[in-house]
């Protein structure tokens, strides 16, 4: 039996579930539990928020999984939606865990000194070290474009999954993404502050 | 190459994407000569490392196991409590009306039936000894005139003495100092696992707090599937000295007036 929902998909394994099977439930939340509770993490910077937000999501499946709409897209957007709903709604409850930045929405100017890299990245800095930085860079992104990159750059989402999980154009998602990944460089770059992004640019006349 | 070139192939560079070999050597020529990009192309690496890092969970790994357990007893409860309706497929939809309407009659025949016997039946006298009908009168008033001694002691049982770790919800009546407009289901308390009884508590507080569900869990009590908000309630009992003591988790329930 097990096997055999193993090889299920996700929406036989929420037909059973919402039959009363008990071990579709189980093989389900295997599957996708360690998805949604990344994402929350990553959204957050809380363990703990990343275990309520797993949580709920599990809950409310159980709850209200009947309302899952397969020509609304696919099980994992529909838990990565309730996720994304409910990591929101905490982190607008407890801001505290989440050091925004203070210079508009862009989040380009002031960045903490810990998100400096010095030289060779590789050279300098270990592996831990490297993805605490990249840590606190996406933690100090505006939310808008930390679920994007949570859900394409770390999760297992496509663009057109991202899209429906959040609600937008295919379009916004991409142009959310390079705008974050840009945000990112430039938060892990040594010099380059909130006008270093035209440095280049203009430089690039005298060459 | 000028910088704004550099800037639009520095991802790919990072990441070690295939690129036309010429291009990729100028890129890195630029690099070496520009510090300001050199600096954006080591960001980009540093990036994309991370990222890579983060994409293999491992330092992150999934949610904690008790949860899936605390999900899965949620999830029997709720199919023990409510069953499934499984769609029984071709049933027609008369006959469900059909079985209604014939419960209803032979209920209805029952009540008159039970109706015309209470009329028939001769009225109870007081000495009738025989009348089997007739409840026994109920002698329990010494009973329950111990009772309130009980009572007393039990009430006077410190709170964070209890060592008893049943916890049935009961229901308790609102009192003046509820809101009253709500009944609360509440959980006994629970003392907190460090208590000892030396440093029980004589006099303290009770605090109004509210906790994430991850709070039940870690007591031991099952998360509550019903819960529409992140957070549960609970009332904490506080020492002079500032120690928590014990305890109890609320649920408000709905109004049904």
């Amino acid at each position: 039996m097990a096997k055999t929902l193993s090889h299920s998909s996700d929406e036989e394994l929420l037909r059973l579930m919402l039959a009363g099977d008990g071990d579709a439930f189980e093989a389900l939340y295997d599957r996708r539990q360690g998805g949604v509770y990344r994402f929350a993490l990553r959204m957050s910077g809380s363990a703990e928020i990343a275990e309520d937000v797993t949580h709920d999501v599990f809950i409310a499946l159980m709850r209200d999984g009947r309302q899952f709409d397969p020509a609304r897209g696919s099980v994992a957007s529909y838990l990565y939606g309730i996720a994304r709903h409910r990591t929101l709604k905490r982190l607008q409850r407890e801001r505290s865990f989440v050091s925004m930045s203070e210079d508009g929405e862009d989040g380009g100017g002031a960045f903490d000194e810990k998100l400096v890299a010095d030289g060779d990245p590789f050279a300098d800095l270990t592996r831990s070290e490297t993805i605490d930085l990249v840590r606190q860079a996406i933690l100090a992104l505006p939310e808008h474009y930390r679920e994007v990159v949570a859900l394409c750059s770390l999760g297992e989402l496509s663009y057109e999954q991202a899209a429906s999980v959040i609600g937008c154009p295919v379009g916004t998602v991409r142009s959310r993404l390079n705008r974050a990944r840009e945000i990112l460089v430039r938060k892990l770059s040594a010099v380059k502050g909130p006008t270093a992004k035209s440095a280049p640019n203009s430089a690039m006349a005298a060459r | 190459m000028f910088c704004r070139d550099f800037e639009k192939i520095a991802g790919d560079l990072a990441a070690g994407r295939l690129m036309e070999a010429g291009k990729r050597e100028r890129a890195l020529r630029h690099a070496s000569e520009c510090s300001a990009c050199a600096l954006w192309l080591n960001a980009e690496r540093t990036l994309e490392a991370g990222l890579w890092a983060l994409v293999e969970g491992a330092e992150e790994g999934e949610a904690p196991p008790h949860l899936k357990l605390a999900l899965r007893a949620a999830f029997d409860r709720q199919v023990k409590a409510a069953p499934i309706p499984i769609p029984a497929p071709a049933r027609p939809r008369n006959l469900a009306r059909w079985r209604l309407a014939a419960a209803a009659l032979i209920l209805f025949a029952v009540a008159v039936a039970v109706a015309l016997l209470q009329g028939a039946a001769p009225p109870n006298s007081k000495g009738d000894v025989s009348g089997g009908v007739s409840p026994a009168p109920r002698e329990r008033s010494p009973q329950r005139a111990i009772e309130p001694d009980k009572q007393e002691q039990k009430i006077e049982t410190n709170v964070a003495k209890k060592t008893s770790t049943k916890r049935h919800m009961r229901r308790r009546a609102a009192t003046s100092d509820d809101v009253a407009s709500n009944d609360e289901t509440v959980t006994d308390y629970i003392p907190l696992t460090y208590l000892a009884d030396a440093t029980a508590v004589e006099s303290g507080t009770v605090l109004r707090v509210e906790l994430p569900p991850s709070a039940l869990i870690a007591v031991g009590l099952p998360a509550p599937v019903e819960r529409t908000d992140s957070r549960v309630k609970a009332d904490v009992v506080v020492g002079d000295d500032g120690v928590a003591r014990a305890v109890r988790f609320v649920r408000q329930d709905t109004v049904r007036r």
